[in-house]
């Protein structure tokens, strides 16, 4: 033990690397040059590489958009179109306009967003403002627990509860849009919630202070204080909000229709709708599959411009200093350009509730506004804004209680062990279960080396010139890529054009590359966390540069790249759009090689909850209980690493 | 450590290569998936796995390479060689073809008969009967009947919209369909158009079968259509409305009328080339022909061959 100990030590002031050879690192004709290292210079290429992977898969996202596309655009003109004001995409009618596409994809993302934008920030100034923390340690798991809760569950619930309410409530037809506007909304809750709560956390604490200290009241320091100082980052999680709706597929699919319509009441079809449609079957191959490429372009670019907006304020934020202005002349323009924007609208409505109150205020008579009024509007805001998190919190209570209530039964030792069947009596989930796993195990093969290496060379070894802001800004589009256009990836891409066919590898491929940027945030932010004296500790005594990551920048941040590798590993097991177009839904053994076609729990459920046999239904119910377990059991021990992490934590 | 893991995790990827059975991937038209599905349950030398997506889904990927076996509820069609890049006119009227496109040689095999039921709302009472020409009315853009009592001869019919919850044009069952009631379907001269191809159509579209059952029998003023098997599962929920090809002599859509119903189609599995014997795939075609195979048609709601002619299934036996 002494003599490992002492080893250790002196390996570290030698500044060696880890074996039993010790490298001759030292230039005997310079003393204060180091020798040419091949093994470090080697290290650095693999994460440079690592790094530059994701200009190949943006590439690769672009060349499968348009090829698909060109055929289309040589029959369609392109500026028909994008003015064509009909959609009926037969090889009779051939009316390809796309328009009433997009303006549904706006109607049902812009309507969700009606209700979830103002929930979400209300919930957010609540949490940030007025709750105290236990509420807060409370309700803060509530809303990550409805954040990772994915879209296929939403979309089982909206067709079985949802759908069926309004259908027999307001007479809506039996697709609608507005189930999804509902359900889609409570989705971008939890992501309006987070970025404005972290925006508004980071307004400084001086200001709030000095307005409470002026005689203002608690809601009005919150209201009219930190709500201005945080409206980009509340503008920015409402643009990101929006980016999610917009890109949203499986409940689009699941309610909305097969045709695109104005009445929310009526049949509705988004841009993604219609490209899932095409991996469903419903659509026939030819001008119709390839007109999918062309919404896929318009909505890749939609979302891709949106979500890029929205991550730069974020960005912005998180490292505001006005330092920086000279240096990111042309960040800061367009990051001024939205503030400003952002700061003429909510001044635009202001002045409509300004001239409202005046309004109101001729009618009554004008009252002096005495502190018993201001602390009982104040009673009242609050009352309000916590209000709006009961309406989350009921509906994930309401759509868990259905599904365990439904699926429990189902739930069975048989049913976990055995094979899917015919008859629902005798139907399980065993290599449904194996195939999500083995999914899963590929995607941590193929996503962990290439994101880790990513975040540890933009971080640690990257100079920040132009082609590293390239590469920082082509990874962070990849985040804002719509999944079902990961489903055309994946199925032109990888399953064809690289003939990997409709296997666990072409999937595997396409959820790792969905993943990546969420990989590479978290890990760059565990990178940041560690101290930079550690780093320069470990270069005063010798180490090169390769030596202090391995062994002192790493160790330390490896809880936290844990903890963001889970994470993001649960999110690529939930999803069902990335991988629609090549994921099976029976088969009597579990897939034995990488070439083989799987099955997983989100398509699964898909399948079962479309199934003419109601009694699949509720083996979809069982199905998504042991999906929520299987995420819930993931995250716990996300959330046991980082605490234990924390605990340990000298530094 | 790190490496040591994935070692073990690749380990346990390839562990599972062993004693292996042979793999095969069948896909297209999901009228022809619950039988696919029950057939691979039950052919034990072969792992079959099965997915849907319809009938053009399951012969294009035939002739991308993508499948063993496509499903599919309609004939193959020029189109479908057009867009893999072959010639269109290779294929002939009866779905077969004697040139192969890229390599893949479309063979087509019927394995069982499917009947079309046109169902309404249980509470519906006035359009329990219906012709080919009232249909027409119905599902076509030709002068199309608003409400229930603008189509012709149809008794106490109540001045209501009509509602259409049916298949899309990506199923066979609405090719199927359309080539009743419309004349000259596919030609030029075709008569008339599906209502779905209207602008602001009442026709709502959906792959999904159960949708489509689950809507009509929540509305009392919604008609719709698609294979027997469906509605076989739910039969209390729908009301099957008798068919006549004219006039009116109509026929009760059940297993045991399937020579006199007027809209009964084969279900077919195409595969690459004839399957040599000792190929899986022949033993595969084999067990699906064979009584055994055979018997397990009427469970998932459609007819065995031998139902409608016996001369089927001896005629494509001897092929293989």
């Amino acid at each position: 033990m002494i003599k490992k100990g002492f080893k250790y030590a002196q390996r570290s002031i030698n500044g060696e690397t880890f074996g039993k050879k010790k490298p001759n690192i030292t230039n005997e004709e310079h003393p204060f040059h180091l020798k040419f290292n091949f093994r470090e210079k080697s290290i650095v290429l693999l994460l440079f590489i690592a790094a530059s992977i994701a200009i190949f898969f943006s590439a690769a996202i672009i060349y499968t958009l348009l090829e698909g596309a060109v055929p289309f655009f040589s029959k369609i003109s392109i500026i028909d179109f994008l003015t064509g004001m009909t959609w009926i995409p037969t090889e009779s009618v051939k009316a390809f306009g796309v328009l009433p596409l997009l303006l549904d994809t706006f109607i049902i993302a812009g309507g969700a967003l009606l209700i979830g934008a103002p929930l979400g920030v209300a919930a957010a100034i609540y949490l940030s403002e007025f709750a105290s923390p236990k509420i807060r340690s409370f309700i803060k798991p509530i809303i990550e627990l409805l954040a990772g809760v994915p879209s296929i569950v939403f979309g089982f619930f909206a067709l079985i509860i949802i759908s069926p309410f309004f259908v027999n409530t307001f007479g809506a037809n039996y697709f609608n849009g507005i189930s999804a506007i509902i359900v889609i909304s409570v989705m971008i809750i939890p992501l309006v919630i987070s970025i404005s709560d972290d925006s508004m956390k980071a307004v400084p604490n001086h200001l709030r202070e000095s307005s409470l200290a002026v005689g203002a009241t608690k809601w009005e320091t919150a209201t009219k204080i930190v709500m201005p100082a945080a409206s980009s980052g509340i503008m920015a999680s409402i643009l990101l909000g929006l980016a999610r709706g917009i890109g949203e597929t499986m409940v689009v699919l699941m309610v909305a229709g097969g045709r695109p319509g104005f009445n929310i009441f009526d049949q509705m079809l988004t841009m993604s709708g219609y490209i899932g449609k095409t991996a469903t079957g419903d659509i026939p191959p030819g001008l119709s599959i390839n007109a999918a490429f062309a919404v896929g372009i318009v909505l890749f670019i939609i979302a891709y411009a949106i979500n890029s907006l929205g991550a730069r304020i974020v960005l912005q934020i998180k490292t505001s200093s006005s330092v920086k202005v000279k240096n990111h002349k042309k960040k800061m323009f367009t990051f001024r350009i939205v503030s400003k924007i952002s700061i003429l609208i909510l001044g635009f409505l202001k002045e409509i509730v300004n001239i409202f109150k005046k309004v109101i205020r001729k009618i009554k008579k004008a009252k002096p506004l005495t502190l018993k009024r201001r602390y009982q509007k104040q009673k009242i805001g609050i009352a309000l804004i916590a209000g709006s998190i009961l309406f989350s919190i009921i509906f994930l209570i309401l759509l868990l209680y259905y599904i365990f209530s439904t699926g429990i039964n189902g739930l069975s030792w048989t049913f976990l062990t055995s094979y899917p069947a015919p008859e629902p009596e005798r139907a399980g989930i065993f290599p449904v279960i194996l195939g999500s796993i083995y999914l899963m195990l590929i995607t941590i093969i193929i996503s962990t080396p290439i994101g880790i290496g990513a975040a540890i060379y933009l971080n640690e070894f990257a100079k920040d010139n132009k082609f590293t802001r390239f590469l920082r800004q082509i990874i962070q589009n990849l985040a804002g890529v719509p999944s079902i256009v990961f489903g055309l990836l994946g199925y032109f891409f990888f399953a064809h054009f690289l003939g990997f066919g409709m296997s666990l590898l072409s999937a595997g491929l396409v959820l790792s590359i969905m993943i990546l940027p969420i990989i590479v945030v978290a890990t760059e932010e565990a990178l940041k966390a560690v101290p930079d004296g550690f780093r320069e500790a470990a270069k005063g005594v010798g180490s090169t540069r390769w030596q202090t990551v391995r062994f002192h920048v790493l160790p330390n941040a490896k809880p936290g790249i844990l903890t963001g590798l889970i994470l993001s590993l649960s999110r690529g097991i939930g999803e069902t759009a990335p991988i629609l177009f090549i994921v099976s839904y029976f088969g009597k053994s579990a897939p034995s090689g990488i070439l083989d076609g799987f099955m997983s729990l989100p398509s699964q459920i898909y399948y079962w909850s479309q199934h003419a046999n109601a009694k699949f239904q509720t083996l979809a119910a069982s199905t998504i209980i042991v999906l929520l377990f299987i995420l819930l059991a993931m995250n716990t021990v996300a959330i046991i690493i980082r605490q234990r992490a924390q605990a340990k934590r000298d530094w | 450590m790190t490496i040591a893991t994935v070692t073990i995790l690749i380990g346990i990827l390839s562990g599972c290569l062993g004693e292996e059975k042979q793999k095969l991937i069948q896909t297209g038209s999901s009228t022809v998936l619950p039988l696919a599905i029950k057939w691979a349950d039950r052919f034990d030398q072969a792992d079959i796995s099965v997915s849907g997506g319809g009938s053009s889904h399951g012969i294009n990927a035939l002739l991308n390479g993508d499948a063993d076996l496509g499903d599919a509820s309609r004939l193959l069609k020029g189109s479908d060689y057009e867009k893999v890049g072959c010639d269109p006119t290779l294929v002939k009227s009866d779905g077969t073809t004697s040139v192969a496109c890229n390599g893949i040689l479309p063979v087509k095999w019927i394995v069982a008969y499917d009947m079309l039921v046109v169902v309404i709302n249980p509470e519906n009472t006035w359009a329990t009967k219906l012709n080919y020409t009232q249909l027409y009315e119905i599902f076509t853009d030709d002068n199309p009947a608003v409400n229930w009592n603008d189509v012709t001869g149809l008794e106490n019919a109540p001045e209501i919209p009509i509602e259409i919850y049916a298949p899309d044009e990506a199923s066979g069952t609405y090719d199927y369909f359309y080539e009743e009631i419309i004349p000259n379907w596919g030609k030029e001269n075709q008569k008339a158009k599906p209502r779905l191809e209207m602008e602001n159509s009442i026709y709502n579209p959906s792959a999904d079968d159960n949708v489509i059952l689950n809507a009509i029998s929540d509305r009392k003023y919604a008609i719709g259509y698609f294979g027997f098997a469906y509605y076989k599962e739910n039969s209390e929920s729908l009301t099957p409305v008798w068919i006549a090809e004219k006039d009116t002599n109509y026929k009760e859509p059940a297993l045991d009328n399937v020579a006199d119903y007027p809209m009964a189609r084969p279900l077919h599995i195409y595969t690459n080339g004839i399957p040599e014997s000792g190929n899986i795939i022949n033993d595969y075609l084999k067990y699906i022909l064979s009584e055994e195979g055979q018997d397990y048609v009427p469970d998932v709601g459609y007819v065995k061959l031998s139902l409608v002619d016996e001369n089927i299934i001896t005629g494509q036996l001897k092929k293989l």
